[in-house]
C-alpha cells in the first residue's frame, strides 16, 4: 500500500538517494527544490506524505507547515540536523507529524513513512498490543500478560497520548498538556510520571524499549 | 625658567638625570613659553610707546608754550595723557595725568620753576587743566582696560569651545591628550598633564610623563582641585567613578582656575565617552564572535550533514534493498557515495583554512608561484568535479609569478571556478581570463547566472554567506570568503560585480601584486 510522496529539499543528493528505493516500494516520487515550489508540488499532485527539509533556500522549512497543513490529508515528516531541538519542536507544534535527524538510514525513514502512512486517515486503534502489553483506550484498562496494571488518570491520559501518536513523537508540550492542561507546566511533573509510567510497563526501567525519550524534543511510544 | 617637573617631597634628589635631561620634557616647557614671552615683549613695546608719546607731549607742549600759547599747550598735554591712557590703561593714564599736572604746574604755568601761585585767576585753569587730564587719563585707561578684558574673554572663551569641539570629536585617550597640548600651546595656559584611571591605577595619558604625588593624593581625596606647592590638580569625575586627573603647573590663577574646572568637567565627560565607546566596541566584538560561532555550527550542520545523509541513505539503501534495485539506480547511488565524499573533502580543506585564516597566516613562508600555473591546476580539478561544465580560457599571458602559499593560490582560483560553476546555470559557459597590468596579475572569472543582487557584491565575501536562489546544490557559504582571505593575505584585492558587457551573470576579479623582476609576459 503506497501513494505519492513529495520530497521537498534543495538538495539534489537527497532526492537521488532517496528515489530508487521508494519507487521500489511503490511511492510515485515528487521532488521539489525549495519551499514555494514544494507548496504548489503538494496541492496539485494531491500527495499523501511530505518529507520537509528544514534548512531550505527561500524559507524556513517550518513556516510551510502551516501551509502543508491547509491542504489536509496528507502527513509532514520533517527531515532535520540534530542539534536543531528547538527547531524540531517548533515544526512539531506547528503541525508536522514526525521526524527524522540528518544524517538517517533508510530503515529509519521507512520505518517513519510506515507510521505516518498507518495513521493518515484512520482513527488510532482502540487497543494497541505490543507483546505482552495491551493497551486498551475506551475502556482505560492496561494489561500485562492479562494481568490488569492499575494506572492513575494522569498516568493514563499520558500513556493514551503516547498511543494516540501511534509511534510518532509527541513534543513534552502536547503531553504537558494533555496531562495538566497546561503547556506551560513544570517539565519536571512529566518526567516524574513518565518515570511512573516506565516502573509499571517497561521491563527494565532503566532502559525502556517502550516509552522512548527524544532527547529535547518529548517522547515516543514504540508499538 | 624654572623645570615644570613637579618635584614631590617624598621623592629623594637622585640626579638632575632622573628629572628628565634636555629630552622631550624641556622642548614642551620652551613651547609652552613662547606664547607668555612674546605677550612679555608686546606690554614692553606699549611701555616705550606710551613714554614716547609722553616725551613728545612734553617737547610739543613746551614748544607751544615758548610761542605764548598756554591753549595749545594745555590741549597738547592733554592729547598726551589721553593717549598714554590708551596704550596704559586705567592706572598708566592715572600716572601720566599726575605726571603731567606736575609738571604743568612746574615749568608751565606761571611763576615757572616753582609749585606757587600768584592770585586766584591763577588757580582756575590750573584746577581745570588738571582735572581735565586726570579725567581724561583716567577715562581712557578705563575704556582700554574693558576693551582689552574683552579680548581676554573673548580668547578666553574661544580657546575653550576650539577645545571642545575637539573634544567631542576625541575616540581614545590619545585625542584628548592632542587636544589639551593645541589648547596649551595657543595662549599663556600652564602645562596642562592628564592623568587617567584603568583597572590598575591612575596612569599618565603620556607616556613619557611621571606619575606625581599630587595626581596620586587628588585622585584619592573628595576636593575638585587640589592645591601644592607650584601645582594644582583637577579631579576627573565621571558619572560612576573617577576618572582621572588634572595637573596643572604653574598653578592657575583666578581666571584661570576657572577656565581649567570647565576644562576638566569637558574632559570628564569625554573620557567617560570614550570608555563607553570602547565598552561598545568590546561589546561588538563578542557579538561578532558569537555570530560567527553560530554561523560556523549551522554550516558544520547543513554543509556535512547533507552529504553524510545523502551517503547514508544510498549505502543503506544499497545494503537493504541493493538486489530489489535495477542497475542503474545502484550505479547511480555508487557515483553519488563517492561525489558527496568528495564533497566532504572540500569541505574539511575549506573549514581547514577558515581555521589557518583566523589564526593569521606567517608572510614568512611564502615563496614566488605562478598563479597561471595555479590556475590551470584550478580549472583542470574544476572542470572533472563539474562534469563538464563549459569552461572558456582566455588567457594572454605566459606566466604570473606572485609571492604566496602554493596551496592556497590554487585554492583561491579554485573556489571562484567552483562557485561559478555551481552558480552560473547549467550549461552556461564560464568565461576565464589573465592579463597583466602595471605589475598586478588580473584574473577575472564571469558566470552567466542568475548574478549577484544589488548592494550584496561585498556580502558575498562575507563567511557562511549564501545566495538565496533557490534551486541547484548550494555551497557552503565558505569558498569565497576563503578566497578573499587568502588573496588579501598575499596582498591582493578579490571584488565581484556585474560583467562588463552588461549582460547578465557575475564576475569576479582577482588582482595580485607580480614578483618585481618577473619575466615579461610572452605568450
Amino acid at each position: 500500500m503506497s501513494g505519492r510522496i513529495l520530497i521537498i529539499d534543495d538538495e539534489p543528493a537527497i532526492v537521488r538517494a532517496l528515489e530508487p528505493v521508494l519507487s521500489a516500494h511503490g511511492w510515485q516520487v515528487f521532488a521539489a527544490g525549495n519551499g514555494r515550489d514544494g507548496v504548489r508540488t503538494a496541492r496539485e499532485a494531491a500527495v499523501d506524505l511530505v518529507l520537509l527539509d528544514l534548512g531550505l533556500p527561500d524559507a524556513d522549512g517550518k513556516e510551510l507547515i502551516p501551509a502543508l497543513g491547509l491542504i489536509g490529508g496528507l502527513a509532514i515528516i520533517v527531515i532535520s540536523a540534530r542539534h536543531q531541538e528547538a527547531e524540531k519542536v517548533a515544526a512539531l507544534d506547528a503541525g508536522a507529524d514526525d521526524y527524522v535527524d540528518k544524517p538517517f538510514g533508510i530503515d529509519e525513514l521507512m520505518a517513519r513513512i510506515r507510521t505516518a502512512q498507518r495513521r493518515l486517515g484512520a482513527s488510532p486503534e482502540p487497543v494497541l498490543a505490543r507483546g505482552e502489553l495491551r493497551i486498551d483506550l475506551h475502556q482505560r484498562r492496561v494489561t500485562i500478560q492479562d494481568t490488569e496494571i492499575r494506572l492513575s488518570p494522569k498516568e493514563f491520559d499520558l500513556l493514551r497520548t503516547l498511543a494516540e501518536h501511534g509511534g510518532q513523537v509527541v513534543t513534552q508540550r502536547r503531553l504537558l498538556l494533555a496531562g495538566w492542561g497546561d503547556p506551560s507546566a513544570d517539565a519536571q511533573y512529566l518526567r516524574t510520571y513518565i518515570a511512573l509510567l516506565r516502573q509499571k510497563l517497561e521491563a527494565d526501567p532503566s532502559e525502556p524499549r517502550l516509552i522512548l525519550t527524544e532527547p529535547g524534543v518529548g517522547y515516543r511510544l514504540d508499538v | 625658567m624654572t623645570s615644570l617637573t613637579s618635584q614631590p617631597p617624598t621623592v629623594p634628589r637622585e640626579a638632575p638625570a632622573a628629572r628628565g635631561g634636555p629630552s622631550a620634557r624641556s622642548s614642551l616647557v620652551g613651547r609652552r613659553l613662547d606664547p607668555r614671552s612674546g605677550a612679555a615683549a608686546r606690554r614692553w613695546l606699549l611701555h616705550a610707546a606710551a613714554l614716547i608719546v609722553f616725551a613728545l607731549a612734553v617737547a610739543g607742549s613746551l614748544l607751544a608754550h615758548q610761542g605764548e600759547r598756554p591753549i595749545t599747550t594745555a590741549i597738547i598735554f592733554l592729547l598726551g595723557v589721553t593717549i598714554v591712557g590708551a596704550l596704559e590703561g586705567l592706572w598708566g593714564g592715572l600716572v601720566a595725568a599726575l605726571l603731567a599736572s606736575a609738571l604743568y604746574n612746574f615749568f608751565l604755568a606761571e611763576p615757572a620753576f616753582r609749585f606757587s601761585l600768584l592770585t586766584l585767576e591763577d588757580y582756575v585753569p590750573l584746577i581745570a587743566f588738571n582735572a581735565a587730564a586726570i579725567a581724561s587719563g583716567y577715562l581712557t585707561g578705563r575704556l582700554n582696560d574693558r576693551a582689552r578684558a574683552a579680548e581676554t574673554a573673548t580668547r578666553r572663551v574661544e580657546a575653550l569651545l576650539a577645545l571642545s569641539r575637539r573634544l567631542q570629536a576625541a575616540v581614545g585617550v590619545d585625542d584628548v591628550v592632542a587636544a589639551l597640548d593645541a589648547y596649551g600651546a595657543g595662549r599663556g595656559s600652564p602645562a596642562l598633564e592628564l592623568f587617567v584611571a584603568d583597572e590598575s591605577g591612575l596612569r599618565p595619558a603620556r607616556a613619557e610623563t611621571r606619575l606625581s604625588d599630587l595626581a596620586k593624593r587628588a585622585f584619592a581625596g573628595r576636593s575638585a582641585e587640589t592645591q601644592s606647592g607650584n601645582e594644582a590638580a583637577f579631579l576627573l569625575a565621571g558619572t560612576e567613578a573617577r576618572l582621572g586627573v588634572l595637573l596643572a603647573c604653574p598653578a592657575p590663577r583666578r581666571q584661570q582656575a576657572e577656565d581649567l574646572a570647565a576644562l576638566a568637567n569637558l574632559i570628564s565627560i569625554t573620557v567617560e565617552r570614550c570608555r563607553l565607546l570602547d565598552r561598545l566596541a568590546e561589546a561588538e566584538l563578542v557579538r561578532r564572535s558569537e555570530e560567527l560561532k553560530t554561523a560556523l555550527l549551522s554550516s558544520v550542520s547543513h554543509d556535512m550533514r547533507t552529504p553524510l545523509s545523502a551517503i547514508s541513505a544510498s549505502a543503506s539503501s544499497l545494503a537493504r534493498y541493493g538486489a530489489e534495485l535495477p542497475e542503474a539506480a545502484r550505479a547511480d547511488m555508487l557515483a553519488m557515495i563517492q561525489e558527496q565524499c568528495q564533497r566532504l573533502d572540500r569541505y574539511t580543506t575549506n573549514l581547514l583554512s577558515l581555521g589557518r585564516l583566523q589564526a593569521g597566516l606567517d608572510r614568512e613562508r611564502f615563496t614566488p608561484c605562478d598563479a597561471i600555473e595555479a590556475l590551470g591546476a584550478a580549472l583542470v580539478q574544476v572542470r572533472a568535479l563539474s562534469g563538464g561544465h563549459p569552461v572558456e580560457k582566455r588567457i594572454e599571458v605566459g606566466e604570473g609569478v606572485v609571492l604566496a602559499d602554493p596551496v592556497m593560490l590554487e585554492q583561491i582560483f579554485h573556489n571562484v571556478l567552483e562557485n561559478a560553476v555551481i552558480h552560473g546555470g547549467a550549461d552556461q559557459p564560464v568565461t576565464v581570463s589573465a592579463a597583466k597590468q602595471e605589475g598586478i596579475l588580473q584574473v577575472r572569472i564571469r558566470d552567466h547566472g542568475p548574478g549577484i543582487p544589488a548592494g550584496e557584491s561585498e556580502r558575498v565575501f562575507d563567511r557562511f554567506y549564501r545566495g538565496g536562489h533557490g534551486t541547484g546544490p548550494d555551497g557552503s557559504g565558505l569558498g569565497l570568503a576563503i578566497a578573499r582571505g587568502f588573496t588579501e593575505a598575499f596582498g591582493g584585492r578579490i571584488r565581484a560585480g556585474d560583467p562588463e558587457d552588461g549582460g547578465l551573470g557575475t564576475l569576479i576579479t582577482i588582482e595580485l601584486p607580480l614578483v618585481e623582476g618577473s619575466s615579461g609576459d610572452a605568450g
